[in-house]
């Protein structure tokens, strides 16, 4: 394992060799940085990944469940299980969807779950990612190239290989695209900031990487057209671009992103389009609250892994105590994402804190609070010495001909010492997360 | 009963030749249980296929695409409606048309608006109260919003045309918790598009006019609702091409 | 799957790929010897010489800024950092059709340049890696990519930046020769994308008794029809 932490730079010229990186707007301008990686690994023992593993299939199938049934009977709001206005007024519900079954009846196709550990080893869930979730290649090309720069510590150490990323996904469009014809990675074009993974995923699974303007629906059906002007029909799409620029026929007019007229063929059930459409309605901060009790509801099972304690103001026990509690909860906005809409109310000022209350006293329906975490800090390398520092594990959930999590994930940390957020997209850098093997009882 | 001819044309034209044009409309009409439509025709040019549909709400679509080089795209859609008096049966769930939509978000001055106001005996009432209150309140201006203008900016403007009319009805509605709907289509007598709302009462949709303060029963063929003007444009196109575009519409409804 | 379908934009990409990996490494090569001359001989018309072949945009006032400007100027069109990032523009679209390992070598080029122009050193010698990784570039393609079409459009964009810039540095015919017949070779499985009447042109005009880049118009006249010789 030593000689592997040694290794961090090695494997940094590496990823820097097959230009593993993402892009970043500053200022208006477009740079392209490598995602630092840290080469002390997250460990997840096999049996708290029998648990993990459990508890993510059951939530992805549940959100699965839930996004059938928003879009088609409502029982769960009939039922009275989720108030009607938390779905209908939530940004990502897209009454466009209303009525639409997508192949094999999959909306969630690749789910990320962002987790995080408490000190006392218990895992919750922070968010649910069921639009576009990104970051499985950086892990996956990691363990190449760690593979590759210290084979002794993978002989040493018994880690579940997870370089079977590529497969999981493929065999999943595979059966997405249902014998239709070619499926095809659309990708919002190279100046986008993970394009790197898009290509990346294009090479490993085999599919066409394409690009706004390539491909075309034509009576119900979608092509891409190649050099010959022959036109190849599309069976599945997976989209990397986000749904308001899917169709500029149906949603963002000025899109120049999209395919005109998908979402026809789409709704005739002539192409997959992974994710499907409509999700961000499964993965608002304001609906997250009811994940647990989807998970009652339509699977009749106990929930096997946690949400953060979260409060909601739209009730009047829950709008009490954020009010009188607000100085220990963090609150975030439901509306935003991207790590900026949250709060921590010891960080405020009494003026602050006050001023954030009246937001929440008018618009409860904007606010959540949770219960702060107290953190598992992993270790990263600062220099050549130990740090501690805030992590979150992304799982993957991969659901297609079956629900199966990959046995791995995309393990973020931030760089600055007081910060909780670990999103890319504000520095940090990754770790690969090792799921290790089941020991075999003598 | 009563019934109606309908006819509606749309020009457009392009100064310089466009390809790959792609196109969604709205605009024939809706068929339900007070309204029937017969002899309906559309006339497209020019055209490599045309596709009619349904979207999410149910509204008829039409669809397709005209790939080689352009310089006009015509469409004409004409027939006859048989109309009876506005009352449309509830099918679906309907619990979207309850909350705000991004064009009909309601400000401050909204929600004021909306509780001075007294409300009626039941929703269709309190619909027309609002209505009543709005039409001394809004001025009639062509050319004062646009077509992505919210209640909000229409509202504090205190002008516009009938779908801002229809927005902050909307809004005001929904604000006191009515479920309300966006409708638009033609009118008779005048030479252009029309919008109004449907008010939810007792399973039951009627149709207010906002702009002319107007309970309705006879004389609008409905094309398409939805939560708000977003949801149900007549004429949606996107081309490949550095033209500019000038579209011409008339109308002509007349009772036969 | 790959290769089943490959569109006009990616085709475009791949045969500029071939043109700027192309275009760097005869660069490489031909600063190496004008440099070298500048040992010996009047440096300044050795620049004048350069500019005029390459029918230059960018000129500077000394050897050193020169050679610099050649080698690390961004915003010279006709340096090695601008061919280098011209082909990464290109080939990082490419990732799916010409694999991670064959592009690692364009990005091993581009991170050697990038860290060596920060040093301003005026040594080529320090650049030698980049010739070693373009050819592996070509090896790559060689051994890993098995798409006929895709290695043709590569190799397409190479022949073609070939004679351009063999032509405009006076190579000799039979240099021209070789690699228009592999550029002809490439036109027959590739009918639909080489304009035929440029194509009947240059058959025309490459021949033995034909050629003669002292002729300024006879050059200028072959140096349009190859470059618009392919129809992408």
């Amino acid at each position: 394992m030593d000689a592997l932490i040694e290794s961090r730079d090695t494997v940094n010229r590496w990823m820097e060799r097959f230009g593993v990186r993402f892009g970043v707007y500053k200022n208006g301008v477009f740079n392209e940085q490598l995602f630092p990686f840290d080469s002390i690994p997250r460990i997840i023992s096999a049996d708290d990944w029998v648990v993990l593993e459990k508890g993510l299939v059951q939530r992805v199938n549940a959100l699965n469940k839930f996004l059938y049934d928003v879009y088609h009977d409502k029982y769960i709001i009939k039922d009275g299980i989720i108030p009607s206005e938390f779905v209908y007024s939530s940004k990502g519900y897209m009454p466009e969807c209303e009525g639409i079954t997508p192949t094999h009846n999959v909306y969630a196709h690749i789910a990320g779950i962002d987790l995080v550990q408490a000190k006392d080893g218990q895992w919750f869930i922070l968010e649910d990612n069921l639009r576009i979730p990104s970051g499985a290649s950086y892990p996956m090309i990691a363990r190449m190239i760690t593979r590759k720069v210290s084979p002794q510590t993978f002989q040493n150490n018994a880690v579940v290989d997870n370089r079977n990323y590529n497969k999981l996904l493929g065999d999943m469009m595979e059966y997405m695209n249902d014998d239709r014809g070619i499926s095809v990675i659309l990708t919002p074009g190279r100046y986008n900031s993970a394009f790197f993974e898009h290509s990346y995923l294009a090479e490993k699974t085999g599919s066409i990487l394409a690009f706004p303007g390539d491909l075309t629906v034509e009576n119900d059906m979608v092509y891409y057209t190649d050099l010959d002007r022959e036109r190849h029909r599309v069976g599945c799409i997976y989209r990397r671009v986000s749904d308001e620029y899917l169709d500029p026929l149906v949603f963002e007019p000025s899109s120049l992103l999209g395919v005109p007229n998908l979402m026809q063929a789409y709704r005739k059930g002539n192409v997959a389009i992974v994710n499907a459409l409509g999700n961000g309605v499964a993965d608002d901060k304001g609906i997250y609250y009811f994940v647990p009790k989807m998970i009652k509801y339509y699977l009749h099972e106990e929930p096997i892994l946690h949400n953060a304690p979260t409060y909601l103001p739209y009730y009047k026990e829950d709008y009490d105590y954020i009010l009188a509690n607000i100085e220990k909860l963090v609150i975030k906005d439901v509306s935003e994402a991207g790590g900026y809409g949250v709060v921590f109310g010891r960080d405020l000022t009494p003026k602050k804190l006050a001023e954030l209350k009246q937001l929440i006293i008018d618009e409860p329906r904007h606010w959540i609070a949770q219960e702060v975490i107290d953190f598992k800090d992993l270790e990263i390398l600062e220099g050549n010495d130990r740090v501690e520092r805030k992590a979150d594990l992304r799982a993957f959930v991969i659901s297609g001909n079956g629900t199966k999590v990959w046995q791995s994930g995309l393990t973020r940390f931030s760089r600055n010492p007081n910060s909780f957020v670990v999103n890319s997209s504000q520095g940090g850098g990754f770790k690969d997360t090792w799921v290790m093997e089941q020991v075999q009882q003598q | 009963m009563k019934k109606y001819f309908y006819n509606y044309q749309t020009i457009t034209r392009f100064d310089i030749p466009v390809i790959k044009h792609f196109f969604l409309l709205r605009c024939m009409p809706c068929v339900n249980a007070c309204q029937q439509g017969s002899h309906k025709e559309l006339f497209l040019h020019p055209s490599d296929s045309v596709i009619y549909g349904a979207d999410s709400w149910g509204n008829p679509i039409q669809y397709g695409h005209k790939l080689d080089s352009h310089d006009s795209f015509t469409f004409v859609s004409s027939g006859e409606a048989r109309i009876l008096p506005y009352c449309i049966p509830n099918e679906k769930n309907t619990d979207m048309f309850k909350v705000a939509s991004p064009l009909t978000e309601p400000s401050e001055a909204i929600k004021e608006f909306a509780r001075i106001h007294k409300k009626g005996k039941n929703d269709v009432d309190t619909a027309l109260n609002y209505a009543n209150e709005l039409y001394s309140y809004l001025c009639y201006m062509p050319g004062s919003t646009h077509t992505r203008t919210t209640a909000k900016e229409a509202f504090d403007l205190k002008q516009g045309v009938c779908q801002d009319y229809a927005h902050i009805l909307l809004a005001l509605c929904r604000e006191a918790r009515l479920t309300a709907r966006y409708a638009n289509g033609f009118l008779v007598g005048i030479g252009m598009t029309h919008a109004w709302i449907e008010v939810l009462d007792d399973g039951k949709w009627y149709g207010i006019d906002p702009t002319n303060n107007k309970f309705i029963e006879y004389g609008y063929i409905k094309i398409a609702h939805g939560r708000d003007a977003d949801d149900c444009p007549v004429n949606r196109g996107i081309f490949t091409g550095a033209a500019t575009q000038q579209t011409e519409i008339r109308v002509i409804v007349e009772e036969i | 799957m790959i290769g089943y379908a490959i569109s006009a934009t990616k085709a475009n990409r791949l045969y500029w790929l071939g043109r700027y990996a192309e275009r760097v490494y005869i660069s490489l090569h031909l600063l190496r010897r004008y440099y070298d001359r500048m040992i010996d001989g009047d440096s300044k018309d050795e620049e004048i010489e350069y500019y005029k072949r390459i029918d230059a945009s960018c000129t500077y006032p000394d050897a050193k800024s020169f050679k610099l400007g050649y080698m690390y100027d961004k915003k010279n069109p006709s340096s090695l950092i601008s061919g280098i990032e011209q082909a990464n523009d290109n080939a990082i679209v490419l990732r799916e059709e010409i694999m991670s390992e064959t592009f690692s070598y364009i990005q091993l080029s581009l991170c050697h340049i990038q860290k060596e122009a920060d040093l301003q050193d005026e040594n080529i010698n320090n650049l030698q890696c980049i010739t070693d990784y373009l050819l592996a570039f070509w090896g790559s393609i060689d051994e890993r990519v098995f798409d006929e079409r895709i290695r043709n459009l590569l190799r397409m964009g190479k022949l073609v930046e070939n004679i351009d810039m063999h032509i405009r540095f006076n190579y000799p015919y039979m240099r021209i020769r070789e690699a228009y017949d592999a550029l002809k070779k490439c036109s027959d499985c590739e009918e639909r994308i080489f304009d035929p009447i440029m194509l009947k042109q240059l058959d025309e005009l490459i021949t033995e008794d034909e050629y003669n880049v002292d002729d300024l118009n006879y050059k200028n006249k072959v140096l349009k029809y190859i470059n618009h010789l392919v129809l992408l």
